[in-house]
């Protein structure tokens, strides 16, 4: 299969030195919090399916439009030509 | 239609015997649909998606209310899922191993002393493709009472394809 790997989970917490960004775990425990500080839980996405470069541009644009994917990352996974679309 | 063989070693991860610890099925019911469903992608690869985020996702956090009375939000959190042959993945879809639903943060804001500050989709989390995976999310959780709380991740980070 010629579909690419998703985005890895991220888990963050608040302390009162700022925000802890710590390397994946599969288990995280005894995090303390006090009142007004948060987690963040970024979750992955799904894999794709299909090489990158078959997907139509048009496609890639309207994510883009939509803030689905940064202009940046766009032109990493599919190349340029979905800049040539107007949404 | 043809049925496969699926053969399952003793006292392997998926055959522990007694006395083996386990625990946290959950992941490894993940992990098993992705293998699975990567092992079919070779004979048919027209009728299987690419895999889904391969966690449950599992958080909870607990504490004591001003009270006394303890509380414990535990609950499951989405993520995308594979694109396929038609289109692209399920974004924020709940983990494809039931039809357990992610509870409205509505609800666990009314039933914990918390407030979500983000429940949105994440951008650049899919997987690139034909059709690309669905995105997963963004959860921002504030403990609005201290209580000594604490919270406690279960998940796994697997690389996604």
């Amino acid at each position: 299969m010629d579909g690419q790997s998703a985005a890895l989970n991220v888990f963050s917490y608040e302390q009162e030195d700022g925000w802890h960004h710590p390397p994946m775990a599969s288990k995280m425990v005894g995090i303390k919090l006090k009142q007004g500080q948060s987690v963040r839980l970024d979750t992955p996405g799904g894999g794709g399916y299909g090489a990158p470069s078959e997907r139509v541009p048009e496609a890639v644009a309207r994510d883009v439009a939509a803030g689905f994917i940064s202009a940046e990352q766009a032109t990493k996974d599919y190349g340029p030509a979905w800049q040539e679309i107007r949404t | 239609m043809r049925p496969i063989n699926v053969m399952i070693p003793e006292g392997s991860l998926l055959s522990a015997p007694f006395p083996a610890p386990v625990g946290g099925y959950t992941e490894t019911i993940l992990r098993m649909i992705d293998v699975i469903f990567s092992a079919a992608a070779g004979a048919a690869p027209d009728r299987v998606v690419a895999n889904a985020y391969g966690t449950i996702n599992a958080l909870s956090i607990s504490g004591k209310r001003e009270n006394g009375q303890p509380w414990v939000m535990f609950s499951f959190y989405g993520g995308g899922h594979g694109g396929s042959v038609e289109s692209d993945g399920l974004n924020h879809g709940n983990a494809p191993i039931s039809t357990a639903t992610i509870p409205p943060m509505e609800i666990l804001e009314a039933a914990y002393p918390v407030m979500f500050k983000q429940w949105a989709l994440r951008p650049d989390s899919a997987g690139a493709g034909m059709h690309r995976g669905g995105m997963g999310a963004t959860y921002e959780i504030e403990v609005l009472e201290g209580g000594g709380a604490k919270a406690f991740l279960w998940c796994q980070s697997l690389l996604v394809w």
